[in-house]
């Protein structure tokens, strides 16, 4: 991710105009021709929404920058104004046929969070990272459930349920509550080139938090499942089917990292059709053969990187490939945001997000004391921690599909709590690396390498 | 088969198709335009073997559609351009002339022969019906492939000003065939959506100068291309939703980008490199979407052929008898002319997709008889054109 070009205000007036005129222009086909039948409508209506979902999402997130906002957020904005709760350019049922550019997404933000692992960083760093694991998670496993528990009487779909079920879905939120966002945290690093303590031990988290996540997800779901749905039982034999999982989704996925390393050593030409093909159709394979495709792809990114010479090469390609769908993948979860159910969600998502930012300062504090770590990591360690993402929407996608009874429910909350993360977050990170001096140092090191 | 193997099937395609095609060196195997593409297809497709099924050759509709809007982008974008260079004005008027000569000389056969042969006129009883066949039949068939051209600079390793003049023709005749198709569907109400003559071309212009303001004077390839996915997604649904020409659009839109942005040439890189994944696979679908057409239809497949193969010829005398360069290549050349290319194909799936039935059967079907048939013509001819005019080396 290149830093972007200044623009002048020319520039952001005819950006900002021709935002207008696009959501002004879907308007007014959908006049035209909204209440016209048949499937040559309804072609016309997704190829319509996906373009439009680029050109408003790269448009919106370019303005944002004057402010200081992420891109993510302007994806998300142009989304939830053009979806159908807002404005209703993008209707239900295309922001539905939409849905199938996620497990490409996923695919893509799983292989590149992989591949940002790197063995060296990982020994530097390794005694706080272990630190900050097992406290960050641990401290947010406690403390977020408890809280969801707590303060069930602000999420109305947990109304009726019985308590186990209540701690059941609580410590699946938990469980979204520790992803982080690893191409936010890119996305200032790219930004301020920064360098030291702080920046290592935030890519390093951030990226292995990841693998972490995945183990935690897969471990809950089987754990809950029998509180949940009154049929399911807990048996050894569902972990033994987990560990089978676990340990059958790494090794498919060192072999798909080495068939990689192998394709772009001696191929490296039509990289992208090949991260489509694994995006829509790998995934499909996998999750047939009831694999963790996110563990899968995380391993063959962690193996490219780190056991072959391609790892830039695949970032590279990645980063090419992945803004154009990262857009239309947040901007369609920005369309999917209930806002009706919004209005009775937000002070829960916004308890939230304030407990999710308060476990990190305190969880912070106590790995720097543990594992003696420097003031800036002391001061603000937490910071890039805040940020939430893809990982956290992607697993209330999946939700949805796991636990139909409340998943979509669970998916606008998580939304709704992503949203504010993902507004203060990276803004927090900055002033993070700001204050602690990092920003510019590894431009500065660049240079002065050069 | 089911949509994950389908979807297998066609990127794959698509990757052998960007292998054949991408980068330098292109059309360095295969036929020049590619009709083993569309063989292929044919022969997978429900119509033969049935590898690929109805339902799944149905279920990528939306593809075809994207790929005929991508294709008539970047005809748009090379317009009046061979390689680095701009073809010149002279070029460009025989281009329009022999795309003219052509739309009108099958228009006109495939109409005389649905009035004088009982038995074709009945299949097509409908005046309507009629004129949409003649005109769509007569723009598929209005494009001389450019990829032979190409093929000749590539393969053969020709040079000189006979096949610069060629390949200005076949980048310049563009124009007809698209500019029919947007009149022809612009002025159809057929779906409910009011006429608005001229509108894809319209909407297109409007978009691909919006989008050349956006892309300003430095190039960021990640902006670059989600604005080119945007604005080709943006215009080839909204034509679609608007009954408007797809082609249209996407041609105008490629066009007015290249006329108004002054980084015109680094987008021309940037699209072309990914021309053969889109292409191949479109040809392929073309290929498999593809009836057998049996019985008095053949009337007008044969008609249309010839008046293809006459025009061929006419335009052939017309463009010797003005330029001095096209006497070198001597009457060979006329052949040339035959070849239809990847935007013919292109201009005959959206008929198919806009016309389901007997309209779009019989377009689609004509129009891979005539890329076959000027494949295995077109190239020899201009071989031995170049040959005898010294430009190809020995």
């Amino acid at each position: 991710m290149s830093a972007p070009a200044r623009k002048g205000p020319w520039t952001r007036l005819l950006e900002l105009g021709a935002l207008l005129g696009l959501f002004a222009l879907m308007l007014g086909v959908e006049r035209l021709a909204g209440s016209l039948p048949g499937e040559w409508q309804r072609t016309g209506r997704d190829l319509a929404a996906v373009g439009f979902f680029l050109l408003a999402g790269t448009l919106a997130s370019s303005l944002l920058e004057v402010v200081r906002l992420p891109h993510l957020t302007g994806f998300l904005l142009a989304g939830i104004v053009a979806g159908p709760y807002v404005l209703h350019a993008v209707d239900h049922q295309t922001v539905a046929d939409l849905s199938v550019v996620n497990s490409l997404a996923l695919s893509l933000i799983a292989l590149a969070g992989g591949a940002e692992l790197r063995l060296e960083a990982l020994r530097r760093g390794f005694r706080s990272l272990v630190a900050a694991t097992v406290v960050q998670n641990g401290l947010a496993l406690l403390v977020i459930p408890t809280t969801f528990v707590l303060a069930r009487d602000l999420v109305p779909f947990t109304r009726g349920m019985p308590l186990p079920a209540v701690f059941a879905v609580a410590l699946l939120w938990g469980v979204v509550a520790i992803t982080r966002s690893p191409s936010a945290v890119m996305g200032i690093l790219s930004q301020t080139r920064p360098a030291g303590r702080l920046t290592d031990f935030t890519v390093g988290f951030v990226m292995s938090s990841d693998v972490v996540v995945v183990v935690l997800l897969a471990l809950v779901m089987t754990g809950v499942r029998p509180l949940l749905e009154p049929g399911a039982t807990l048996s050894l034999a569902a972990f033994g089917e987990l560990g089978h999982e676990l340990l059958g989704s790494v090794a498919i996925g060192t072999t798909l990292g080495l068939l990689l390393v192998a394709y772009l050593r001696f191929v490296g030409r039509q990289v992208l059709l090949v991260l489509l093909l694994l995006g829509l159709v790998v995934v499909d394979v996998i999750a047939y053969l009831r694999f963790e495709w996110l563990l899968t792809f995380l391993t063959a990114g962690f193996v490219v990187q780190n056991f072959s010479r391609q790892g830039e090469k695949l970032l590279h390609a990645i980063e090419n490939t992945g803004e154009v769908v990262y857009v239309i993948f947040f901007a369609t979860a920005g369309a999917h945001l209930d806002l009706p159910l919004l209005k009775t969600l937000w002070p829960a998502a916004l308890l939230f997000f304030a407990v999710r930012a308060a476990t990190a300062v305190v969880g912070a504090r106590l790995t720097a004391r543990l594992a003696g770590d420097p003031p800036e990591l002391r001061s603000w360690g937490w910071a890039g921690l805040v940020s939430q993402a893809g990982l956290a929407l992607g697993i209330a996608a999946r939700m949805q599909g796991q636990f139909p009874a409340f998943g979509a429910q669970f998916g606008a909350l998580a939304v709704a709590a992503v949203a504010l993360n993902e507004l203060f977050g990276p803004v927090l990170f900055k002033l993070a690396l700001d204050r602690s001096g990092e920003s510019g140092k590894g431009a500065a090191a660049a240079g002065g390498g050069s | 088969m089911s949509t994950l193997q389908s979807l297998f099937v066609l990127l794959l395609v698509a990757y052998v198709g960007g292998f054949l095609m991408g980068g330098r060196g292109l059309r360095g195997r295969g036929l020049p335009s590619g009709s083993e593409w569309l063989l292929a297809g044919l022969v997978a497709g429900p119509s033969a073997l049935g590898l690929v099924g109805g339902a799944e050759v149905a279920r990528f509709a939306p593809l075809a559609l994207l790929a005929t809007g991508w294709i008539a982008l970047l005809v748009g974008l090379t317009l009046g351009v061979d390689g680095e260079r701009r073809v010149g004005a002279g070029a460009v008027a025989l281009g329009v002339i022999v795309g003219l000569l052509s739309l009108a000389g099958v228009g006109g056969a495939v109409l005389l022969v649905l009035e004088r042969v009982p038995a074709a006129g009945a299949l097509f009883p409908d005046q309507e019906q009629r004129l949409a066949l003649a005109v769509c039949l007569a723009a598929a068939l209005a494009d001389t492939s450019r990829h032979v051209a190409r093929w000749a600079s590539e393969r053969l390793g020709a040079g000189g000003p006979l096949i610069e003049r060629v390949a200005g023709i076949t980048r310049s005749d563009d124009l007809v065939p698209i500019a029919a198709m947007s009149l022809l569907m612009s002025l159809d109400t057929s779906r409910g959506v009011m006429a608005l003559p001229g509108g894809g071309l319209a909407v297109g212009g409007v978009l691909g100068l919006v989008f050349a303001g956006l892309l300003g004077r430095s190039l960021r390839p990640v902006t670059f291309w989600s604005l080119l996915f945007g604005f080709s997604l943006l215009g080839t649904g909204l034509a679609q939703r608007l009954d408007l020409s797809v082609l249209a659009t996407g041609f105008s839109l490629g066009l007015f980008l290249a006329i108004a942005s002054p980084l015109r040439a680094q987008a021309r890189t940037l699209a072309g490199g990914v021309e053969g994944a889109v292409i191949l696979p479109a040809l392929f679908l073309a290929g498999a979407r593809t009836d057998m057409v049996s019985g008095p239809a053949l009337w007008i497949v044969a008609a249309a052929l010839l008046a293809r193969l006459g025009t061929a010829l006419l335009a052939a005398a017309v463009v010797a008898a003005v330029d001095p360069v096209a006497r070198r290549g001597g009457p060979g050349l006329s052949l040339a002319f035959f070849s239809t290319g990847p935007l013919g194909i292109a201009i005959a799936l959206s008929v198919n997709l806009r016309y389901p039935g007997p309209v779009g059967d019989l377009v689609l079907a004509t129009t891979v008889a005539a890329a076959v048939a000027g494949e295995f013509l077109g190239p020899p001819a201009l071989r031995r054109a170049l040959r005898r005019a010294g430009e190809v080396p020995t």
